[in-house]
């Protein structure tokens, strides 16, 4: 548990947190949000003691952190950052075996960490162990960067706007590989975003700061939902709605989807099903390989890439609408790890969890 | 591989054919058959070598420790405020000329290796120190941020992060001011220092082009040693790898 009371941070005359109290549950995800110059990546990096507090106290656990030795402090903490900061002359396995060489833990428990770490981020040891930094992409040398806060397994993670520089399709599934991560290890998460839709989806709760201040502590749909004031419905914008169908992951609306095989695809009839009714084609190993459209003479299938059509049970509803609407479809697979189908979402079921609050 | 062979060979003959006076003396007597007293007889051109790398050696190491320290000592938030004024110093250092330096020192700590000690690790203390100041302050502000997050106290920070990643620059530094050095040390045999430098003034003083030539020659073939010398080691320790990357 981080517990802010009363912190204040003053650099000479400018205050950057002015008095900010709250607390984050164990192995809740708290999101801190505002426009620039808000404080809250200020107030993020007084929990590691990167930065002091001018006034106040920050507790983990019900330690005072101004008590621990600010290394001992940070080396039980999980850091990522946006521009990651990977070493440029070490590999992979020793950027994410670095802490646990800190704390002096010998190098073949290291290594096989590391190659844990690898594993659970999904990318192959073989393949990364030994490649430096510079070899690869953004979005890996970002996994990397979360694999070496996870290293020596903290509690609690701070992440600053930690896929701020990776591109949208990226964030996603970076996003969506977060929601993984957390929903396995269950750590307690400071975050630091610009981004609402990221807030939203992935804060169990979310700060939203402005001039130093907490404005609103609330759930993401609360947020959106009941803006306390003016400043908080401009932040959140007109388009809550569509905002707030980030709060809900797909899994909770997967429909059961009707599927053939591709071979059996020419000579398939209609079986009566209604208008919203799609039918998916797989292929080979039962992936995904298109949909069966009717036409004036019959049916035709229609080839579909899985990963332009498809969402994961962890993609938010918005991303499930963005794909309905982008392909002009009326529902969009929901795929496994293999893109097999596993059911669909459907539009009118986006429509209704849309009424639900307006 | 032929890169790993052929320069050592090279200049493992050249320095046979140099500091072998048997070898040596028929080599000069082809260059210039008009010089009589051919080669420089009151002490064998291999001491002088073995003098003149000695100086080299010693005036290099130390140019480097403190070219070195006083770089992370300028580039650390306490020694920020002195940075200017080291540069400014070091700079100035490298103005005058190490014959005047000489001048200064010899009626401090006497004739001889001392006074040549002092004139070459002040003159080539410059580069070292520059480039120790210009590859710390490459390195992007969010890498040792980086560090620090997690959990590196501020010695860890520079041995981990910050000697590793300018050691390229630093050590091209390095490798200026040795082979600057191999040059300059000649000047040591006019306060009696000896090296290779006895025989060139001889061969000034007594118009012996043959003197001149071998001692010329030898810390020639010396500076392009150690040339090469880096250049491998550059190699090695810093293979094709990118620098910094994001």
């Amino acid at each position: 548990m981080i517990e802010f009371s009363c912190v204040t941070k003053h650099y000479g005359d400018i205050t950057a947190v002015d008095s900010v109290s709250f607390r984050v549950e164990d192995g809740q995800v708290c999101v801190l949000i505002g426009p620039s110059g808000c404080g809250k990546t200020t107030t993020l990096k007084m929990v590691n003691r990167m930065l002091d507090a001018s006034s106040g106290e920050i507790s983990i656990n019900g330690r005072n952190v101004s008590e621990l030795a600010a290394e001992q402090l940070r080396r039980g903490i999980g850091y990522v950052i946006q521009s990651v900061g990977l070493l440029p002359h070490m590999n992979v396995r020793d950027n994410i075996a670095i802490v646990q060489r800190l704390k002096r833990v010998d190098r073949r428990q290291r290594y096989r960490r590391a190659d844990e770490l690898l594993e659970l981020i999904g990318l192959d040891p073989e393949q990364y162990r030994l490649k430096h930094p510079h070899e690869l992409s953004g979005g890996e040398a970002q996994r990397i960067g979360v694999a070496r806060a996870l290293a020596a397994d903290p509690p609690i993670l701070l992440m600053d706007e930690p896929f701020g520089a990776v591109d949208p399709l990226n964030r996603e599934v970076l996003q969506t590989e977060f929601l993984r991560l957390q929903r396995a290890l269950k750590k307690t998460v400071l975050f630091v975003t610009h981004d609402l839709d990221e807030a939203i989806r992935l804060g169990d709760t979310v700060i939203l700061m402005k001039d130093g201040q907490i404005v609103q502590h609330d759930s993401p749909e609360r947020i959106l939902a009941a803006p306390r004031n003016q400043f908080v419905r401009d932040f959140v914008g007109a388009d809550r709605a569509l905002k707030r169908l980030s709060c809900f992951p797909v899994e909770g609306y997967i429909r059961e989807a009707q599927q053939i095989a591709q071979q059996d695809a020419a000579s398939f009839s209609n079986g009566g099903r209604g208008p919203d009714s799609v039918v998916w084609v797989y292929g080979a190993d039962r992936a995904l390989v298109g949909m069966l459209q009717r036409s004036s003479s019959g049916y035709k299938v229609i080839t579909l890439k899985p990963e332009e059509v498809g969402v994961v049970p962890l993609s938010s509803m918005k991303e499930a609408l963005s794909r309905l609407l982008g392909q002009g479809i009326r529902a969009v697979p929901v795929l496994d790890q293999r893109n097999c189908v596993i059911g669909e979402v459907r539009l009118p079921d986006i429509e209704e969890l849309n009424q639900a609050v307006l | 591989m032929k890169r790993l062979i052929v320069p050592p060979l090279l200049f493992g003959l050249a320095f046979v054919v140099l500091l072998n006076a048997e070898l040596l003396e028929p080599l000069l007597r082809t260059l210039f058959p008009n010089v009589r007293e051919i080669l420089y007889a009151r002490i064998p051109l291999i001491d002088l070598f073995r003098e003149h790398v000695m100086m080299v050696l010693v005036s290099s190491v130390t140019a480097t420790v403190i070219g070195v320290s006083l770089g992370v000592i300028v580039t650390r938030p306490p020694g920020r405020d002195f940075l200017t004024v080291v540069q400014g110093l070091s700079s100035f250092a490298q103005t005058f000329p190490p014959v005047a330096v000489l001048a200064l020192a010899v009626p401090a700590v006497g004739f001889g290796f001392r006074p040549t000690i002092i004139a070459l690790v002040a003159y080539s203390v410059l580069p070292i120190l520059n480039n120790t100041i210009a590859g710390m302050e490459a390195i992007p502000r969010e890498l040792t941020e980086a560090s620090r997050g997690i959990g590196m106290t501020p010695l860890q920070v520079l041995f981990l992060s910050e000697l590793p990643l300018s050691a390229r620059v630093i050590a091209a530094g390095i490798r200026t001011s040795v082979i600057i050095n191999v040059g300059t040390a000649t000047i040591g045999a006019v306060v009696g220092a000896g090296g290779l430098g006895v025989v060139i003034v001889a061969g000034l003083v007594r118009d012996n082009i043959a003197f001149v030539f071998s001692g010329a020659a030898a810390a020639a073939v010396l500076a392009l040693a150690f040339d090469w010398l880096f250049g491998r080691l550059e190699t090695l320790f810093f293979a094709p790898r990118a620098r910094v990357s994001r």
